[in-house]
């Protein structure tokens, strides 16, 4: 009865209020068919399906860095450790390695530093068109492909490219990127910013505005409504962006070769060349297995620091 | 003579957009005052308040706390206090850390923030929950916080931007009997936005009405329900019926005719087109055909509703004024005589004093002075 005079109250508003009805009455009748306790776990199946490629591929992958592998005859040999052994000992590895971490941390921090200030203004603005252009310039990059915005940043770090002429026009002389670290960390951060501002702007939106003000009229200057008021309140959602940003740096494939010219691989780089081009995919097994842990490691450590401030936090109050 | 505590001088401001919201805004409020601004939403009430704080810049006009013109001050530095209709009470911190904010910003020692932030929370009568988080409090006990914070540096100014309109109506009373005794206690100039006519009358000890951006009458609370400057004044307060005639004089004093009915109306009142406000509470039913007697005025009626309230019985009755107009009467519950029933004829009375014409040059727009 009072869902019919409710429809009748809807229909009467528009055309759109019938579909909002029909969902409303397919809902119902699906709850009221029900699935069941077993139906429920019938709806686990595709990702259940997915998990077990997963497990499968890491367990192969797990039991191939653990066998020698003859390189001529293409013949996998005896179980040992000693694709893991070569590689920890050879030290080009350890050289990419501490690049890729290093550069991994600071392309990290450069973006957060970046999106918190971009994500609070695209939230704020009441700017249609500042928002607009926020937008367009996070999120149109991600849409164009890694291999057009890499070729892009080709075209623009060129030492006889825009960026180059304007420096040297300033009369800062010639300015070479391509190669070093500075056009991979560009490149990278460029990579990151899009994914840092999604994981941030919904933390930022659901903060109240009103926050803010509050602490200006309680004497707070906009740096300190900043550090006392919307930082700790992003904290959950800075760390989580943290976590996404440093896996996705730590296995960064195309910046560095290309922005880097291949002279400045990182671990991707390495386990390519080690897979195809070598070619032994044992090792490269090896060396996916110590690029999974470095990551595990990296992100358990960035989540326990959160967790760590939380709890300071509650302890001092 | 001290300068008043807040004087804002034809403050007028546009949103983004150009809808105007603020249209030449000037009034002033006087140290340890309770002033209240009352109106409908998106009158501006809320606007005023928040370029009194700081938060909004106006577009053009003054702003002076206390004789001090501050329009160009940022918010943290105007020394006043807030307490914003959501509360606006910083969810990672404890209650006392809510409280002692203020403290911290004016870097005010551990020490003396640890007493100070403990007199607040006794002041509204909040002690020992200063270790608790702010969403392990009630409603009420929200409240109190907010008001806590907001008093704990001793602001000479505290705004007050509809905090109580979110409380349920016990609450809401006791809330409000809490702010008059803490202005009673303290001294402090309070500035009150409200859209709620009881709150307003009770609170405070002037009132500005107003309606789409302007200001329509600033006064006490008796004068503006029994002096209403224009028809919207008299209609905000007191839900009244609003009748449009034009008064003239004969022999026995002034009258107001609607529909060809002649209405007695106060002496004092101008001739030409007016408004009446006839509100249920000034208004009296009698058995009919006995004439007006002691009353002014006694209008013919048919009785078709009545229900008791608590406070009383409120009618709702149907009249001949050159058509049928329905009239609404609360009679109070200590008049003892027997209620009248639907459908009974009987005589809407009233005093010509207590229903307030408002004299008109256009009708319907606003009041001449």
């Amino acid at each position: 009865m009072e869902s019919a005079s409710l429809s009748g109250r809807r229909a009467s508003r528009g055309p759109g209020w019938h579909l909002v009805d029909g969902l409303i009455r397919i809902r119902r009748a699906g709850s009221r068919i029900g699935l069941g306790r077993v139906g429920g776990f019938l709806l686990l199946l595709p990702a259940a399906a997915l998990l077990a490629f997963l497990i499968f591929g890491l367990v192969s992958l797990i039991s191939n860095s653990l066998h020698e592998y003859d390189t001529f005859l293409l013949k996998e040999g005896s179980l040992s450790t000693s694709q893991y052994t070569s590689i920890l000992g050879d030290e080009h590895f350890r050289e990419v390695l501490l690049r890729t971490t290093a550069m991994a941390v600071v392309t990290t921090m450069v973006t957060l530093v970046i999106a918190v200030p971009f994500a609070i203004t695209m939230a704020r603005t009441r700017r249609r068109w500042l928002r607009l252009l926020l937008l367009i310039i996070a999120f149109v990059p991600i849409l164009t492909g890694d291999i057009t915005r890499t070729y892009g940043w080709l075209v623009v770090l060129d030492a006889n490219g825009p960026l180059a002429w304007v420096v040297d026009g300033v009369g800062l002389g010639p300015l070479s990127l391509l190669g070093t670290l500075w056009a991979v960390g560009i490149g990278t951060v460029q990579v990151l910013l899009p994914l840092a501002i999604l994981i941030l702007l919904p933390a930022v939106v659901a903060i109240d505005p009103n926050l803010a003000d509050a602490a200006k009229t309680m004497g707070a200057r906009p740096y300190r409504v900043f550090t006392t008021v919307l930082l700790p309140q992003l904290r959950i959602a800075l760390f989580g962006a943290a976590g996404v940003c440093f896996t996705m740096a730590m296995n960064e494939f195309a910046n560095p070769a290309l922005l880097g010219q291949g002279i400045q691989d990182y671990l991707g780089n390495l386990l390519y060349s080690t897979y195809l081009v070598l070619p032994n995919p044992y090792k490269g097994a090896a060396l996916g297995m110590i690029m999974l842990v470095v990551i595990l490691i990296g992100v358990g450590l960035i989540t326990a620091t959160g967790r760590l401030l939380e709890r300071r936090r509650r302890v001092s109050g | 003579m001290t300068p008043p505590m807040v004087e804002i001088e034809s403050v007028n401001k546009s949103f983004i957009g150009g809808q105007q919201v603020l249209n030449d805004v000037s009034l002033k409020v006087e140290e340890g005052e309770f002033f209240t601004l009352l109106g409908p939403s998106g009158s501006g009430k809320t606007t005023v308040l928040r370029i009194i704080a700081g938060l909004i810049a106006p577009d053009s006009g003054t702003v002076r706390l206390a004789g001090e013109d501050v329009t160009d001050r940022p918010a943290h530095e105007r020394d006043l206090a807030v307490v914003f209709q959501s509360l606006a009470l910083f969810p990672h911190l404890t209650v006392r850390d809510n409280v002692a904010f203020a403290l911290r910003m004016r870097r005010i020692p551990r020490q003396e923030r640890r007493t100070r932030v403990d007199e607040a929370l006794a002041l509204v009568q909040l002690p020992g929950i200063s270790e608790r988080r702010v969403e392990e409090l009630s409603g009420g006990q929200r409240q109190r916080v907010a008001l806590a914070r907001a008093l704990v540096y001793r602001p000479r100014l505290l705004l007050l931007d509809e905090p109580l309109s979110a409380l349920d109506r016990r609450l809401r009373e006791t809330m409000q009997l809490e702010l008059q005794r803490l202005h009673r206690e303290l001294g402090v100039t309070i500035i009150n936005v409200t859209h709620d006519q009881r709150e307003a009358l009770l609170l405070s000890r002037r009132i500005a009405l107003l309606d789409g951006g302007r200001v329509v009458q600033i006064d006490n609370g008796e004068n503006l329900y029994r002096n209403p400057a224009s028809p919207f004044v008299a209609g905000f307060l007191g839900d009244p019926l609003l009748l449009e005639g034009t008064v003239s004089r004969n022999g026995n004093g002034a009258s107001l005719s609607v529909g060809g009915v002649s209405l007695f109306v106060d002496a004092a009142i101008k001739d030409g087109p007016g408004t009446i406000a006839l509100r249920p509470e000034a208004l009296d039913i009698v058995e009919a055909g006995g004439g007006a007697g002691e009353w002014d005025n006694a209008l013919p009626a048919k009785v078709v509703f009545a229900s008791f309230d608590g406070a009383g019985t409120f009618y709702e009755l149907v009249a001949d004024l050159g058509g049928e107009v329905t009239v609404r009467v609360h009679i109070p519950a200590r008049d003892t005589r027997p209620a009248f029933s639907a459908g009974q004829a009987v005589q809407i009375v009233w005093r010509a004093r207590d229903a307030p014409v408002i004299s008109s040059f256009v009708t319907g727009g606003e009041a001449g002075d």
